[in-house]
């Protein structure tokens, strides 16, 4: 296959967009994208402090590298959570350092265990999921981390699989107040909250994952986190990917038009009140905020078991 | 030959040695075809 747009060997064909392209056009085009889809939706401007949640992975790194590609002050933050089984968290942390490092990029690192005493699995021991609390640990980190740095924005590699997957559930579910919040960019609805975006929503897993092999970055592509094994996004990506193998184009088609038509879920949203943690001082919805809860309940079994 | 495998080209990145290809190519003798999947979960 040959690229459109030069008649060099194609490395991808992109067909929902019918285009096969070479690295270079390849590499031109997935900026002009991220670009596209910071302008669209307001995600960020010229002159924000950026920090990029980064796991390690194909997408936060590639993310990360547009970022800097584009000209944005980006800085990543690396969350140890961890996770020992298969090396998970030493190989993923290592990959992130090593990209910093080889850009000269600043990597800020926030090791769960050794500020709080607990690393994930050990926190997930009662009712909750391992990946439940996981996201509780990675939102509350994220933005304590970026508001003791001063940034204005927080950033995901959340890609278009991710966003299409997460819709294709909550509309299942008919989950309207989910519907409602989900979009490439949330509002802080407090003073201590930064806004998050989704700079990659309009491009595939398979655009980032080849984004990210071309500009030869070294992410962790052989290992999937050990928890993520039978994970119901995995279901939805395949059941999506199915679809888009016999209609190109539909997972972008379904992700756009709902962000199109997504005010008709805007009354299904709550109004959040202003309330602050009493134990860490960030926004909660109730007395204490789900991440201290989670310390808390685990520091309660530890002591339990000393006993 | 992804058909036949069960996997879709949504789902993977191929690689020939350092090439990455797309779903036409023809491997040939001594080809080492690397499928490199793209979705993640979690």
């Amino acid at each position: 296959m040959r690229c459109t747009k030069c008649g060099r060997r194609a490395v991808i064909n992109l067909r929902a967009h019918r285009l096969a392209l070479c690295e270079r056009h390849f590499v031109e085009r997935f900026l002009e994208v991220v670009e596209r889809a910071i302008r669209r939706y307001s995600l960020m401007s010229r002159s924000s402090r950026v920090l990029v949640a980064v796991s390690g992975g194909k997408d936060s790194l590639a993310l990360w590298d547009a970022l800097t590609e584009l000209g944005y002050r980006a800085d990543g933050l690396y969350i140890d959570l961890g996770i020992r089984r298969q090396n998970y968290s030493r190989i993923s942390k290592e990959k992130a350092e090593a990209f910093a490092e080889q850009r000269g990029l600043r990597l800020r690192v926030f090791n769960l265990k050794e500020e709080h005493g607990f690393a994930v699995p050990e926190l997930r021991r009662g009712s909750r999921e391992v990946c439940s609390v996981c996201g509780i640990v990675k939102r509350h980190v994220m933005n304590r981390v970026a508001l003791e740095g001063s940034y204005h924005v927080l950033a995901t590699g959340h890609n278009l699989d991710d966003e299409a997957s997460v819709l294709l559930s909550n509309l299942l579910r008919w989950n309207l107040e989910l519907l409602a919040r989900q979009g490439p960019r949330a509002e802080a609805w407090h003073p201590k909250l930064l806004p998050k975006v989704k700079p990659l929503c309009l491009l595939t897993e398979k655009e980032t994952a080849t984004y990210a092999l071309v500009r030869g970055i070294d992410y962790v592509y052989e290992l999937e986190c050990p928890f993520s094994a039978g994970a119901t996004s995995i279901a939805m990506k395949e059941a999506l990917n199915r679809i888009e193998e016999h209609s190109p184009g539909t997972k972008l088609y379904f992700y756009t038009q709902f962000l199109r038509h997504r005010s008709a879920f805007a009354g299904e949203r709550p109004s959040a009140e202003a309330v602050e943690c009493k134990s860490c001082g960030l926004p909660a919805s109730g007395e204490v905020c789900s991440f201290c809860r989670l310390l808390l309940k685990s520091r309660l079994r530890g002591e339990k078991g000393d006993n | 030959m992804l058909a036949m495998l069960g996997v879709s080209r949504e789902s993977v990145v191929a690689r020939v040695g350092n090439r990455l290809v797309t779903e036409d190519y023809r491997l040939r003798d001594g080809d080492v075809l690397e499928l490199i999947h793209a979705i993640s979960g979690g």
